[in-house]
């Protein structure tokens, strides 16, 4: 899943950064998650490379 | 003097020449009478698997009434101008063995958060119930809609969106028209 793979890459990311920073989302329309939001001020968003 | 439309099919208070400006406002309406703008009530009939951490839409596959045909696919959009009362309640588990957290009940207007409700919870235990989010939201009769999302941090197993007409439901109606 999303956030496992997003874990994997940045430990120190806590639940509390996936209220405020980052938000991943899933539509239920069959395509899965994806990041609708990466806003941490210090973490760059991943690449689609690192996720895949 | 005033036009009064009551319950009982009568209507009083109109002159000759009918109304003045040729409508009916919802001021007008005699005590006890209530517009027949859209409502609607949906629920979710059996458990949504949801994955840790991300916001996903609730499946209301089950309608309890839909009075204007404006329910579907989990998404309402109502034909009818107006400002509607908004409810949404989604039953969840959380298990906080690994990490504090906040589950979060989210009303998305047009495809973006309007309303987040959000529970708190330490990290030892463990919770369940429903957290509902409610708002008086303006809708424009034709392009907005609504859906109901929720998050949970910690999922416990699958199906942490509980199933049920007393579980994860969404509902709203017009309350009052532009």
């Amino acid at each position: 899943m999303l956030y496992e793979k997003i874990k994997t890459i940045y430990p120190a990311l806590t639940d509390r950064d996936f209220d405020k920073y980052v938000i991943l989302q899933n539509d239920s329309d069959g395509k899965g998650d994806y990041i609708a939001k990466w806003e941490h001020p210090i973490l760059t968003r991943p690449t689609d490379e690192q996720l895949a | 003097m005033p036009t009064v439309i009551s319950g009982d099919g009568t209507i009083t208070g109109l002159v000759a020449g009918g109304l003045t400006d040729g409508i009916i406002t919802q001021a007008e309406l005699a005590t006890g009478v209530a517009g027949t703008g859209p409502a609607f009530s949906a629920y979710l009939a059996s458990a949504q698997s949801v994955n840790q951490n991300t916001f996903t839409k609730c499946l209301f596959d089950t309608e309890l009434f839909d009075t204007n045909n404006n329910f579907a696919s989990s998404r309402f959009t109502p034909t009818v101008a107006g400002y509607y009362q908004v409810n949404l309640n989604i039953s969840s588990d959380y298990n906080t063995s690994n990490s504090a957290g906040g589950i979060i009940t989210a009303i998305y207007k047009n495809g973006s958060v309007y309303l987040q409700a959000q529970v708190g919870i330490g990290t030892a235990g463990y919770a369940y119930g429903g957290y509902t989010a409610s708002a008086v939201i303006y809708m424009n009769g034709s392009t907005d809609y609504l859906e109901g999302y929720g998050r949970n941090p910690n999922p416990t197993g699958s199906g942490v969106f509980n199933g049920g007409s007393t579980n994860s439901t969404f509902s709203a109606a017009l309350i009052r028209s532009v």
